[in-house]
């Protein structure tokens, strides 16, 4: 028993010094400072726009972008830089469309399940949206804010809710509104070595080409940030997460990431993965950590 | 309702979203259900004095969003926003005036 | 409803017209003008309401985004620095001309924000009645097919 205790901490020591040398959120954070750096130069001013926008014509350049905005409005998404977006943007928060959507979580928030207990008590301080997801190790996956949410109503022997259902989309409202009144920076971790694999996975699939259109999460958010699709432009990765849950004109109500995420993939072509699926656990984990220093900002109003 | 009011030289601005779905005529007949959307509005200053009137048709969007201002009112008095809509409710609401 | 009529008889019933003070006017036209809200043209639903298309450019603002967000939900925003007794906002391109009529009370400000809906690109036209002389704005919006769905 001692000797399996002692090669057990060797291994460990062993383990830990071979990999103190690299920290396990190193590529992540080497993906980061270079993604940023792509989307300031790409979005600093329209001279020289035209190299990452060859096919953009020259008076769409000049009239209809917001140029060299400040860092923290990648987090507005398309409002953040095309000017006449922004114009409604501003016009629908001054009193904004999800005001329900935040008294109904809260009211769910407080809530009390069968045995006493409420999302209060498994989250006692609601400004949390901003630590979202998080890599757990002991059950070696990824979890969102929607898992957790699920989580904490199965502990509480209630029934897990749909993530893409309204109830979730309304208590993720709450969480986020108390984040983004808090000013919270998503600060997501990558603190082991299964960790940086998910985020690695997650990143494999932000970038891999799929379904019968052959696009990629990329070929939009990041070759495609600041083009448009019709008269749709495209949001870019950086900051893209800051806005939910998010008002879609387009639902007329609050969705959740997973909503979301599960239309884009029926937009690409290909049969949508579930929400609580590790595909979609991996690839909101890269998404968020692209974000981390990002405020959160949210519920927002999208088209 | 959600109702914004401010006061400033003398003029008093209001900012105010009522909750209605609006059923057009169009999607009532399609769903077989009856069409009903806000079809007036008239805000008031200490329930007397009218300061604001739309009449309302189908086209305007849903939980309509009004702006408006008018000459007058202080602090402590109150604006009321009254709508009614195509089936005959009405609905009060009150703001007032910091 | 009847004082509309007025407006395009003469001078002299202007001037009577005049008279009505607009503190008490309380006017659902939904009510009171059923066949103003059925009119099928800018036209049809100006002659209506007013009596006249007869109009003069100007002294009417219309701010509208160029490219609409949403058809169902446009936010636009009408002024008029004249002394206006009722601003009224059209479009052709909905199945119904007439989107909403203001009354402008004694103390009201002819300035008003609204969200309305416009079923494609098309021009939102806005009159301002002052005086029984018929002013107007005008400012076009598209209204497109997203790329995206979802």
């Amino acid at each position: 028993m001692l000797s399996k205790v002692i090669t057990g901490s060797v291994l460990t020591l062993l383990s830990c010094s071979l990999l103190s040398a690299a920290p396990y959120n190193a590529q992540a954070k080497k993906d980061r400072a270079a993604m940023i750096k792509y989307m300031e130069a790409k979005f600093k001013n329209p001279k020289t726009a035209a190299k990452f926008f060859p096919y953009t014509p020259k008076n769409e350049l000049e009239h209809n972008f917001i140029w060299g905005f400040p860092f923290q409005e990648f987090g507005l998404g398309d409002a953040g830089y095309v000017k006449s977006v922004r114009a409604q943007f501003d016009n629908f928060m001054m009193l904004p469309p999800f005001y329900n959507a935040v008294d109904n979580g809260e009211a769910l928030y407080h809530k009390k399940f069968a045995n006493g207990n409420s999302f209060a008590t498994c989250f006692p301080n609601p400004a949390i949206t901003n630590l979202y997801p998080k890599f757990d190790d002991k059950t070696n996956r990824v979890v969102t804010l929607s898992e957790a949410v699920n989580n904490c109503l199965i502990k509480n022997s209630e029934s897990p809710w749909k993530m893409t259902g309204m109830k979730m989309a309304y208590l993720e409202s709450y969480l986020a509104s108390k984040t983004t009144a808090a000013g919270k920076k998503f600060d997501i971790k990558i603190q082991s070595a299964a960790a940086a694999k998910a985020y690695r996975r997650g990143k494999i699939e932000f970038y891999s080409q799929r379904g019968y259109l052959d696009l990629s999460c990329a070929t939009c958010h990041v070759l495609g940030a600041g083009k448009r699709t019709k008269a749709d432009y495209h949001s870019p990765l950086l900051g893209m997460i800051a806005g939910f849950p998010v008002y879609r004109l387009k639902w007329g109500h609050v969705g959740t990431l997973e909503k979301r995420l599960v239309g884009c993939n029926k937009n690409q072509g290909e049969v949508p993965h579930k929400p609580n699926s590790k595909w979609m656990g991996d690839l909101e984990y890269f998404m968020a950590y692209m974000s981390n220093g990002i405020k959160v900002n949210a519920p927002s109003v999208r088209k | 309702m959600r109702m914004m009011v401010r006061n400033s030289g003398g003029v008093t601005t209001v900012i105010a979203m009522a909750q209605h779905k609006s059923i057009s005529y169009e999607v009532a007949k399609k769903k077989s259900i009856k069409p009903n959307f806000i079809t007036y509005m008239v805000a008031k200053l200490n329930g007397k004095e009218i300061v604001y009137e739309v009449t309302m048709s189908q086209f305007v969007s849903a939980n309509p969003f009004i702006k408006f201002s008018f000459k007058g009112g202080k602090p402590g008095d109150t604006v009321t926003i009254k709508w009614e809509d195509l089936q005959g409710k009405s609905k009060v609401s009150t703001g007032k005036i910091r | 409803m009847q004082r509309r009529k007025f407006l395009s008889l003469s001078a002299g019933a202007v001037a009577a017209a005049a008279i009505l003070p607009s503190t008490l006017s309380a006017e659902n036209y939904q009510k009171t003008m059923p066949k103003l809200w059925k009119a099928k043209t800018t036209s049809a639903a100006m002659q209506d309401l007013f009596g006249t298309t007869t109009t003069t450019q100007g002294h009417v603002t219309v701010k509208a985004p160029d490219i609409a967000e949403n058809g169902a939900v446009i936010p636009i925003s009408i002024a008029t620095d004249l002394n206006a007794s009722t601003v009224a906002i059209f479009t052709d391109v909905d199945p119904d001309a007439c989107v909403a009529v203001f009354n402008v009370p004694k103390n009201g400000i002819p300035k008003y924000d609204l969200r309305i809906k416009m079923a494609k690109t098309g021009e939102i036209k806005v009159v301002a009645e002052v005086d029984g002389k018929l002013y107007i704005g005008s400012k076009t919006v598209k209204v497109t097919i997203g790329g995206c769905g979802g």
